[in-house]
């Protein structure tokens, strides 16, 4: 058996690893996403204060610090059994949504783009951002970097700190903003709408109007039908900060929607001997292997996912975005992964209208941010959608409040499944008998989990001591035939 | 010569946190030590890529201070490096772009961007193990990383005389 190892991975947090291994025929027998597993968090925070884990769970992830911060603040408000006010509430979902205005932002241009706008076969040296400004013009780079600061400053005002917040406290916020600051937020907003939408146009005049783009995401290599995951609102529309998780079918029925207490009745682990991290699936419907269908649990949580397993968006040039996508794509629900990028898209759009919504909500700069619990602290559990899948924290503490037991289940874990398929099936329709395994056709494969943007390594920044990405091919013996590898 | 030491990694996970360590000594040992015209702002940070390269705006020099896992390499050696050592794609940032990426974007948009760039980098050992604390030869090595520093910030200072 041949085996092809790509390690690590191009653009991804952390260090993942392909294995690719092929039959004597040369084509692909089987296909392995290892993924560095990082151990003892969940000791790490037993006997702490409850009320430091929205700045301790924030630091797990140097991508996602906002998503942990916000997710721990609701886990505590459950924990000691408060109702924050509503200002509390309209100001963590406006620092929310100009986190992911930043953060679908910083995605899309750096990650997606390249791919879309250079092509997936484009020399490895211009295939990075630096490449999609050079090609599309210097002032979408300027646009790129002036959507980050905005989304940077308002968490800053809001948050306290630019990149890790620390102002949730159980019961609401630890302060409010000035009226001056609300309207400064308000104008970063309405540019952040400009900018959402003249990303959308991008996105339609550089890839839509490509025939062979569209093919590519319109193929069979990148689709798979599994269940859908994303939180929604009582409208059932799509909502990032608080909310329900509803499940829909492969073919777009919903079976069900979810409140955070309830997360354990219907998500489960599966476990398999060659890798640490567990892969969640729905329990109702079962654990039946990596395999797409009704029958098999496994679903997917990502910006497509959160539009399939919606009603629609709550924001009206949005809402107008999701209809003409699922017009486009032949209606709800969507398998096709690589649409995930234009799904993100239109989520940007969503947070910075929410963005403008809340900043001119009457009760943004009120004074009441903050109901002070008084009740015994015990266990509390909260869902928000990160930018990377559906986030969930559990905690379990003492009457003091001390953490006893903390669960949590990020949003890339619950894909884990899904990427390993799309893996395997890229690998298998790409790579056949006699296949020459080139760098273009090896980044190919990575697209497949590149539009979920995963993240496994969580803010680990050591500098790598090794290739970004090694390619050995070995024949039936483990010899090594070939060696390929990038950014030597 | 308008200069920042920066601490890099993340604090609660085990080595991948040395450059907060060092960072906490050298302020320490800061006090009082520096020329009054030397200026140098320290601090520490979690963020890699564009988020890197937007904290360095403004400055002329940075010193980067950080964990590197090399091949066979041992855990407390100290390196330093500059950013012609480093691979090219710095793993790429996984979900931005690279510091060499992101600071030849940030120059091409007009930023002031340190033109002396140095890395210490120690050699870690465990970096997926949550822990504040440091593997005893990792804890070793900032010392001499700290001393390190320090010589490069006053070597930054003017000429006198």
């Amino acid at each position: 058996m041949q085996r092809i190892t790509i390690d690590p991975i191009t653009r991804l947090e952390g260090h993942g690893k392909i294995e690719i291994f092929l039959n004597d025929d040369g084509d692909v027998a089987n296909t392995y996403f290892q993924i560095p597993e990082l151990r003892g968090f969940e000791q790490f925070v037993v006997g702490r204060p409850v009320e430091e884990m929205a700045v301790i769970t924030n630091r797990i992830c140097g991508v996602c610090p906002d998503a942990h911060h916000m997710a721990a603040a609701k886990a505590c408000d459950a924990v000691y059994h408060v109702d924050p006010p509503r200002p509390a509430k309209l100001l963590r979902e406006l620092l929310y949504s100009a986190f992911y205005c930043a953060d679908h932002t910083t995605h899309f241009y750096a990650l997606a783009a390249p791919d879309f706008v250079l092509g997936p076969d484009a020399p490895v040296p211009q295939r990075n951002i630096l490449g999609v400004i050079h090609k599309v013009g210097l002032e979408i780079g300027g646009k790129v970097i002036q959507m980050r600061k905005y989304g940077h400053t308002v968490i800053e005002m809001i948050g306290g700190r630019a990149v890790h917040p620390c102002t949730s406290v159980p019961g609401g916020m630890s302060h409010g903003i000035t009226e001056e600051q609300r309207q400064e937020i308000e104008r970063m907003g309405r540019w952040a709408i400009e900018f959402a939408q003249f990303s959308l146009q991008l996105f339609n005049d550089v890839v839509l109007a490509n025939e062979t783009y569209k093919e590519l995401i319109l193929g069979d290599t990148y689709y798979h039908r599994t269940y859908s995951i994303g939180l929604v609102d009582d409208n059932a529309q799509v909502n990032f900060y608080d909310g329900k998780v509803s499940v829909v079918d492969p073919d777009g029925q919903r079976i069900g929607t979810y409140a955070p207490t309830e997360y354990t009745e219907w998500i489960a682990e599966h476990v398999e001997p060659w890798t640490y991290l567990k892969f969640p699936y729905l329990k109702k419907v079962g654990w039946k292997g990596f395999v797409d269908g009704k029958d098999s649990g496994v679903y997917f949580a990502t910006p497509l996912s959160r539009l399939n397993a919606a009603d629609g968006m709550a924001t009206p040039l949005a809402q107008a975005e999701y209809e003409k996508f699922y017009s486009a794509l032949g209606g709800k629900p969507v398998h096709h992964r690589l649409a995930i990028h234009w799904a993100r898209l239109i989520e940007l759009l969503y947070a910075a209208e929410r963005w403008v919504e809340l900043a001119t909500d009457a009760d943004i700069t009120s004074d009441n941010f903050r109901t002070v619990p008084t009740a015994t602290p015990t266990e509390g559990v909260a869902i928000v959608e990160a930018p990377r899948g559906t986030l969930t924290h559990h905690y379990i503490t003492d009457e003091r409040g001390l953490v006893q037991k903390a669960n949590l289940i990020v949003g890339t874990t619950n894909n884990y499944a899904a990427i390993s398929m799309s893996i395997s099936k890229a690998a298998r329709t790409l790579i056949r008998k006699g296949t020459v395994i080139t760098e273009g056709l090896l980044n190919r494969i990575e697209m497949a989990f590149r539009a979920y943007d995963p993240c496994f390594g969580c803010a680990t920044h050591s500098l790598p001591g090794q290739m970004p990405l090694e390619v050995t091919i070995r024949d039936a013996e483990g010899q090594v035939l070939q060696v390929l590898r990038q950014y030597c | 010569m308008r200069t920042i030491v920066l601490g890099l990694g993340n604090p609660i996970l085990g080595d991948d946190g040395v450059g907060w360590h060092v960072i906490q000594d050298l302020r320490n040992q800061m006090a009082g030590q520096l020329a009054a015209d030397v200026q140098v702002d320290v601090a520490e940070a979690a963020v890699g890529g564009l988020e890197l390269m937007e904290r360095l705006e403004g400055y002329e020099c940075a010193i980067l201070v950080d964990a590197i896992q090399t091949r066979d390499g041992v855990p407390g050696t100290l390196y330093r490096l500059t950013l012609e050592d480093l691979p090219t794609v710095h793993a790429d940032s996984g979900h931005n772009a690279s510091l060499k990426a992101a600071l030849a974007l940030g120059r091409q948009l007009g930023a002031r961007l340190p033109d002396r760039i140095v890395i210490y980098a120690i050699e870690a050992a465990n970096i997926r193990e949550f822990g504040e604390g440091l593997s005893p030869q990792v804890a070793a090595g900032a010392g001499p990383a700290v001393q390190a520093v320090l010589a490069e910030v006053r070597s930054l200072a003017p000429q006198k005389g």
